[in-house]
């Protein structure tokens, strides 16, 4: 009984220490391997765009294939340019469209940028990424 | 001494048995808790990298008659990463053997080249099509790091002239 309270004495400080009263505002999903950073700045709730190895996701749907977007010229992905246009005035923060890119580390740069184009064209124009911080 | 041990053997055999404590109530705390704590606790901690999109990557709008002021950009090829200013090729540090970006000789020349840019707190992260973003992500870390506080990113050309 007592190496048993012990156990439950180590695991209740872990705990401890890992305890968050306010749970993640944005939590990334689990087919998601974001990228390490040392930025402190803690997520905000915003709207947000998950660009995982193969699909491209925006207000619970999938819009379009990463394989396609990266074989085709366009900068502007049309089917995430009409969602991002309809969700636009909920994205307003300080009256400036904002957007949280949720995107895996091994992701090419010109996914990023085209869906970062197609944003901007929406009305988005503030960015940021969500990373994992260094340490954590 | 003599009048303890005398003591000791007096006492009666109940009295000599050991206390046992009763834990079934602390167990019960830690059942609840402990599933408690793991509901909340946080395991991977997320935060978020702010950056504008430059309208004009790599350089600023004509602000006298004078020569044009520019940023400092950081160009991430598949090879090399080049600080350019303008069209001028700064600084180019090559990958490494095993296809490694150099990020800690980034930092060394981009602290270096700071005080001397014309935008000592801007700088635009210029990527090209192929990088993986978590190279991006790391430029932009070292570029925080050697004092940059704006930082835009954009994409580069894919020009294999370019930082020859």
């Amino acid at each position: 009984m007592t190496s048993l309270i012990d156990v439950m004495t180590i695991l209740l400080v872990f705990l401890i220490k890992n305890f968050s009263v306010s749970s993640d505002i944005v939590s990334p999903p689990p087919n998601v391997d974001l990228p390490v950073s040392a930025s402190e700045k803690p997520a905000q709730p915003r709207c947000a765009i998950t660009i995982t190895k193969e699909e491209i996701i925006a207000d619970d749907r999938v819009l379009a294939n990463v394989a396609e977007v990266k074989k085709n010229a366009e900068q502007i992905i049309e089917p995430l340019y009409a969602v991002m246009k309809s969700i636009q005035p909920l994205c307003l923060v300080d009256s400036v469209g904002s957007i949280v890119i949720l995107c895996d580390k091994d992701v090419q740069f010109t996914v990023v940028k085209r869906v970062m184009a197609t944003s901007s064209r929406a009305g988005i124009t503030n960015f940021s990424v969500l990373v994992l911080k260094e340490d954590g | 001494m003599r009048n303890l041990t005398l003591f000791r053997k007096t006492r009666p055999p109940s009295e000599m048995a050991e206390a046992d404590i009763d834990v079934t109530p602390v167990m019960n705390v830690f059942v609840i808790l402990i599933p408690f704590l793991v509901s909340m606790a946080v395991f991977t901690q997320v935060s978020i990298i702010e950056f504008s999109v430059p309208s004009d990557a790599g350089q600023a709008p004509r602000q006298t008659a004078d020569r044009p002021k520019l940023k400092l950009t950081v160009l991430l090829a598949e090879t090399f990463i080049g600080i350019t200013e303008g069209e001028n090729m700064l600084d180019s540090i090559p990958i490494l053997d095993n296809g490694q970006y150099m990020f800690d000789s980034l930092k060394t020349a981009l602290t270096k080249r700071r005080p001397l840019s014309d935008f000592p707190d801007e700088v635009v992260v210029a990527s090209r099509d192929v990088i993986a973003f978590e190279h991006v992500v790391r430029a932009m870390d070292v570029s925080r790091e050697s004092g940059f506080t704006q930082i835009g990113i954009s994409g580069a050309p894919n020009d294999p002239a370019m930082g020859r």
